[in-house]
């Protein structure tokens, strides 16, 4: 049993709708049909006993004259006429005094007969397979004579058999007839089940969960499918969220990589820098003391040469070189040695034009520099030296973007900056600015963020042109800041 | 042995002898008796198969007549048998008769005539009077009554002549020409 009902269980919907609509068909028509031939035998029961005792009392009419006037023979006769009767195995006739008077049986002789009932009424016995009656005959009054009939059951086991064959057929039928309308119930019912596994496997394989299945009719299918519906939604906003999630985490771990290996790239140069400085400040040491040596000479000689002399022009201009060399040599000093910063009040105007004369000579004859400067300016607080070597740096970089000539632009001027429109998000407040243009290639947005950086142009680097440049990389870090 | 035990097996002999000789004219009553209380059964059943005019039957709590007329072979038997039956929802009264015409208002007459000039005169008389005329012989029938007795075979049968009860109005039942042992004046049904 527990074999059939897994066996059972394991079954796809429709095909279990089958059994359960041909089981039950079947059931309940074995039920009607027990129930009408358990009737019908039962009244077959009756039908037969009165039929026998119809026969009995037509037997007993007409073997009346036998009986009462002896005549066994005829009684003989009368009982034989039986004969046609199928069903009807044997029969006696008993005169009034109970005794045996004349009997007839189908099948070879029978002699014994139980007597008669003492008592004037008919009597039925039945077993399984026969049915007896003692029938008494009473003719005007008085008792002629008793009948007894044995018959067999033949019939009703012909009926029985008949209803056996009908109640096949008929089961047969309506089992196929339940198949065949449960069988399409059937499809009904699997195919939004059918059609969600189907939307299952597809969700699983696209990934996509923003599928939905088809709510079909029926109460409790819809709600099934809803629930898949809803329970689909619910995977979607928490998977969008994950996603969100991951994605912000994707994008931060990528800019930190990248601000990471922009750190080492800074590093990398600062220690580079650092060392260039470094040797830059021992070669700016040894070349301090020769000019020390030539600036001691050249005054020692200006004060040997007399006035008017010619030679004393050149004297002069010894001095002033030197001078501007011993300045040089204390700036790469100031560089090399990582000296700390003294910001002390500047004139930026009188700052970039001292510089002015220096830049000159750094970036060759075939560029203009042209001064654009807002008298009446106002101080500002900065280290003078570095502010010199920022200068240098962008004029530097501004040469190496115009190869062929150009135009450099330098300008100071007073701005007001309202802290939201600055793309450095420069709180708000009054502040002075040094603008340098040039008139060369331009600059990408990515070029543009590190145009602070010396060696912009590594190639022109590499050539060995690196005297102005150094100085700029650590003060760019320092005025990245609001002054 | 003693000539006293000699004399007693002669008395015993002679009871014997005494016993058997008184045995046998019983034996042979009895055989009689038998033969006239199944005829006088018979004579009672007639009534089942027999259907008389209603104006020859009885009315209201008349009895139903049997009568004999003559000899009566039953000695008493008729009588002691047909006590308090009923024939044809009437009580049975068995009369005896000496002359015919004392006879002819019942139903059913048993003709113990054995003269046959005057059975002749009785059955005249009674042809008509729708009276079932029964005999004690084969040959009762055969001059012109009803039903007559007749021993076949160690069997009590009975003869019928139709033509006879048809003069009397009377109607047999088919069942009774059934067992009857020859049935006279029916042409088209052949004797068995």
């Amino acid at each position: 049993m527990n074999r059939f009902a897994a066996r059972i269980e394991q079954l796809p919907i429709d095909q279990k709708l089958l059994w359960m609509s041909v089981v039950a068909t079947g059931a309940a028509l074995l039920l009607c049909a027990a129930s009408l031939v358990t009737y019908d035998l039962l009244t077959f029961r009756d039908t037969l006993h009165n039929r026998l005792v119809a026969f009995a009392d037509i037997l007993g009419r007409n073997s009346a004259s036998a009986v009462l006037f002896n005549d066994a023979t005829s009684a003989s006769q009368t009982l034989a006429s039986l004969t046609p009767r199928a069903n009807i195995t044997a029969a006696a006739l008993f005169n009034a005094h109970g005794e045996l008077f004349a009997h007839w049986a189908r099948n070879g002789a029978r002699n014994s007969f139980n007597a008669p009932p003492s008592q004037l009424d008919d009597r039925v016995s039945s077993t399984l397979y026969q049915m007896e009656i003692f029938h008494p005959v009473v003719l005007d009054g008085s008792h002629v004579s008793t009948v007894y009939i044995q018959s067999n059951l033949s019939e009703r086991n012909r009926r029985l058999m008949r209803y056996l064959v009908i109640i096949f057929f008929v089961s047969g039928l309506s089992v196929a007839l339940a198949a065949g309308v449960s069988r399409p119930m059937g499809r009904l019912i699997a195919a939004p089940i059918l059609n969600l596994v189907h939307i299952a496997h597809e969700i699983s394989e696209k990934q996509d969960f923003s599928i939905r299945a088809d709510v079909p009719a029926g109460e409790e299918l819809a709600l099934f499918v809803q629930t898949f519906n809803e329970m689909l939604g619910r995977i979607q906003a928490s998977g969008y969220v994950l996603q969100k999630a991951h994605d912000e985490l994707e994008q931060k771990v990528i800019e930190r990589t990248e601000e990471l290996h922009r750190k080492e790239e800074e590093l990398y140069q600062s220690r580079k820098l650092e060392s260039i400085g470094r040797l830059a400040g021992g070669v700016a040491h040894d070349f301090n003391n020769l000019l020390t040596g030539i600036l001691g000479c050249a005054e020692s000689l200006e004060a040997e040469i007399p006035t008017d002399s010619p030679a004393r022009i050149d004297v002069e201009e010894i001095k002033r070189a030197s001078e501007r060399a011993a300045a040089l040599t204390r700036q790469l000093l100031a560089f090399g040695r990582k000296q700390i910063i003294r910001p002390t009040s500047i004139d930026l105007n009188a700052l970039v034009k001292s510089t002015g004369t220096l830049l000159r000579r750094l970036i060759g004859e075939d560029i203009i520099i042209a001064y654009e400067l807002q008298p009446d300016l106002g101080h500002l607080r900065a280290d003078a030296g570095q502010l010199d070597q920022l200068l240098i740096n962008l004029a530097v970089n501004a040469r190496d973007a115009m190869p062929k000539g150009g135009k450099l632009l330098i300008r100071t001027s007073q701005v007001v900056l309202d802290g939201e429109s600055d793309p450095r998000e420069l709180p708000a407040g009054q502040y002075i600015m040094l603008s340098i243009s040039d008139t060369g290639v331009g600059m990408t947005r990515d070029v543009q963020s590190k145009i602070f950086e010396p060696f912009l142009r590594r190639r022109v680097w590499e050539k060995g042109r690196a005297s102005a440049s150094p100085p700029s990389m650590a003060w760019s870090n320092r005025i990245t800041g609001p002054f | 042995m003693t000539p006293r035990y000699r004399h007693r097996i002669a008395l015993l002999a002679l009871a014997g002898a005494l016993l058997w000789g008184s045995a046998r004219p019983a034996c042979a009553s009895a055989l009689a008796a038998s033969e006239y209380d199944i005829k006088a059964a018979y004579l009672y059943n007639f009534v089942k198969f027999v259907q008389w005019p209603p104006a020859a039957l009885p009315v209201d709590d008349k009895p139903f007549c049997i009568g004999v007329l003559g000899d009566d072979p039953f000695q008493g038997r008729l009588e002691s048998l047909l006590n308090g039956k009923l024939a044809q929802g009437h009580p049975v009264a068995v009369q005896h008769f000496k002359n015919q015409s004392e006879a002819d208002h019942c139903q059913i007459v048993f003709v113990g005539v054995s003269d046959h000039d005057r059975r002749e005169a009785v059955l005249t008389q009674l042809a008509t009077s729708s009276v079932l005329t029964v005999g004690d012989s084969a040959k009762f029938p055969v001059d012109g009554g009803v039903v007559g007795f007749d021993v076949v075979q160690d069997r009590v049968r009975f003869d019928i002549n139709l033509k006879a009860a048809e003069t009397a109005h009377l109607t047999l039942s088919s069942d009774l020409l059934k067992v009857a042992h020859t049935v006279h004046g029916a042409p088209a049904q052949p004797n068995p």
